[in-house]
């Protein structure tokens, strides 16, 4: 089982993610924005991070180009969430290194079926 | 012109003022001998005068010989009368006496020469001196009377002139001038010639000054002249072009100002409805998610009260989500409509415009269906597609076309009865693909079939609450058909089903990326 780090500013939100998450056994980490959750990534270990597109102080896009820029985080996979559905959308997400995309409102099943393969590449 | 015979006339008429016949004779036989050819006519009264005079220029006599003594007439009279009567015919005055006194008197009352009677000899040079003489008198006459009229043609125009007239000479000294021109002198024109293309103000009258320069006989400037015209009216007409014209270009700022106005208004309406639609987003997450997870968690036994209760929350959530993505659409799409968003606005960041590419109608149809297909088959329909093997793309957003071919079938889907067929299928035809998607179902009234596309109309079973929907999928399906070239059309029976046909341009195979 994984450690996930959450990062959403809507607390409704983190929560459903942090139940599905624990539901299939993961340890969860919530933090409500870019920076905050880049300073948790500084001391704590993290396997995936579920990351919000729209968040206060640092959005999700900078904060994933912030991850990546950092030898430690290249291979971390990081999923964006986002409201923002646009075919143009995605492919800036996907741009700015996330390794996948969901589009709220997203089905809880599937995201844990998406964090699955992300963690498990080989045997997605 | 020196010679008898004067040139076109060759004939003299000469009339002889003489009571003695010999003497005439005399006379003629001289003139012959001196070569002129002669024809005479001898008068010795004063009647006989007048009547010889009478003739008209043509036949009266190029030349007078008069008797000074004659008795019964004034000989200065008989002067007198004959340059009175025919100017251009010199008079010459024979007589058999010469005293200094009458040879003078003669003279001074028209005679051109004077003649003793036993000198005849001298009359031939006489006469043509007298004629030649006589010539250049007419001569320089008419040419006098030609400068004159010319003259009094110039003295009338100018004075008839509208517009002022003036010379001056090379110091300044007036030369001629109209009464206009003076007129405007007392009016408080300056004394000097206005320059060249000036306008000169006058009270309320607007004058127009032109120069020109009259060249002397040293070809140094000799005089200059000046012309003024009244300008008035056309300045009035000009001033009243230039207010209207300010007018029409301050109503076109107002305009423009307006217009843009309506596009900022337009464009945060747009942004609005876009902020707003991607903010429902956010909630509808938590209400789709936890109401998935109450399901998973098994609440409630299938099909119990609990459990539809929880159902019902989440077709509720996936309705309002269409409703949200519908809105999103076309708002996006009246954004584009606008050309809104410049995308150097630092206010409204660039909003990249959606990709247009040839859409293969297979794939869109299959894939719509695919979506569409459980929605189907939970209201016990089936759902048929209808393909040829080959047909060309169409060119155009990929997810525009979709959405619309999805709320074509869902209403298909919505408006069937259970048992039925909804069917999709598309073809290929003179350059136009043809989509149709046809149900079984409850069909349309020909009372409302025009209303169909109206933004938030829905239908009267729609409105029942027998059906649920937004009233924006068929207008925004129009939109988006309109906005690829294309066109849809609807019809319906009641109770027999309805037939959405949509044509869409083939996309010309030439243009297309091999």
């Amino acid at each position: 089982m994984a450690t996930i780090l959450i990062a959403d500013d809507d607390p409704d939100i983190c929560a459903l993610l942090e139940f599905t998450m624990a539901a299939d056994g993961h340890t969860v980490l919530v933090e409500h924005d870019g920076e905050a959750a880049l300073a948790a990534l500084d001391y704590a270990p993290v396997d995936l991070v579920l990351l919000d597109w729209m968040m206060p102080r640092m959005a999700g896009l900078d904060t994933c180009r912030a991850l990546r820029a950092d030898h430690r985080f290249a291979r971390l996979p990081v999923l964006m969430l986002t409201a923002r559905a646009r075919e143009d959308d995605v492919r800036r997400g996907l741009a700015a290194g996330a390794d996948d995309y969901i589009v709220k409102p997203f089905s809880p099943r599937e995201v844990a079926a998406r964090v699955a393969a992300a963690l498990h590449p080989r045997q997605a | 012109m020196t010679t008898p015979g004067r040139g076109m006339s060759p004939t003299l008429r000469v009339l002889l003022v003489e009571d003695r016949p010999d003497d005439a004779e005399l006379i003629v036989a001289e003139l012959g001998r001196a070569g002129f050819r002669v024809q005479a006519d001898r008068v010795d009264t004063d009647e006989g005068l007048t009547a010889a005079l009478a003739h008209d220029p043509g036949t009266g006599p190029d030349l007078v010989v008069c008797d000074y003594s004659l008795p019964g007439m004034d000989p200065i009279d008989v002067l007198r009368r004959c340059r009175s009567a025919r100017p251009d015919a010199p008079v010459i005055v024979t007589s058999g006496v010469m005293d200094e006194h009458t040879c003078v008197q003669a003279l001074r009352h028209g005679a051109v020469d004077f003649l003793l009677k036993d000198r005849l000899a001298r009359l031939g040079p006489a006469v043509t001196s007298a004629l030649n003489a006589a010539d250049l008198a007419r001569t320089a006459r008419l040419a006098t009377a030609r400068e004159r009229a010319t003259v009094d043609l110039m003295v009338g125009m100018l004075a008839q002139s509208p517009a002022a007239i003036c010379a001056r000479d090379r110091d300044g000294a007036t030369l001629v001038a109209n009464q206009n021109y003076r007129d405007l002198l007392e009016r408080g024109l300056p004394e000097q010639l206005p320059e060249q293309r000036t306008e000169i103000q006058l009270g309320d009258d607007t004058y127009l000054a032109l120069r020109f320069v009259v060249p002397g006989p040293d070809g140094e400037v000799g005089a200059e002249g000046g012309i003024l015209m009244d300008i008035t009216a056309q300045k009035d007409t000009e001033r009243q072009l230039r207010g209207a014209r300010a007018e029409l270009q301050q109503q076109a700022g107002e305009l423009r100002a307006s217009n843009d106005e309506l596009r900022e208004l337009d464009l945060l309406k747009n942004d609005f409805v876009g902020s707003v639609s991607h903010e429902l987003r956010t909630p509808l997450t938590s209400i789709v998610g936890y109401s998935e997870l109450l399901i998973d968690a098994g609440i409630g036994a299938p099909g119990s009260a609990h459990r539809r209760m929880v159902e019902m929350i989440a077709s509720n959530a996936q309705r309002l989500l269409t409703l949200i993505d519908d809105l999103l659409i076309l708002s996006r799409m009246d954004g584009l409509a606008t050309g809104a968003s410049p995308p150097s606005d630092p206010a409204h960041p660039a909003r990249p415009a959606p990709r247009i590419e040839p859409v293969a109608v297979q794939d869109l149809v299959e894939s719509a269906c695919a979506v569409m297909l459980p929605a189907a088959e939970a209201a016990g329909l089936t759902l048929r597609t209808v393909l040829p093997d080959r047909m060309p793309p169409v060119i155009g957003h990929r997810d525009q076309l979709e959405r619309s071919l999805l709320n074509l079938i869902s209403n298909a889907v919505k408006f069937s009865t259970s048992g039925g067929t909804v069917t999709v299928s598309a073809g290929g035809q003179d350059g136009t693909i043809t989509l149709d998607v046809t149900d079984q179902g409850i069909g349309i009234g020909a009372d409302e079939l025009g209303q169909l596309f109206t933004r938030f109309y829905r239908g009267s079973a729609a409105r029942t609450g027998a059906v649920q929907g937004t009233g924006l999928g068929l207008s925004l399906v129009k939109r988006i058909v309109e906005r690829h070239g294309g066109s849809i059309a609807i019809s319906s029976h009641l109770g027999e089903g309805t037939t959405a046909t949509v044509r869409l341009p083939a996309a010309d195979p030439a243009a297309l990326p091999v």
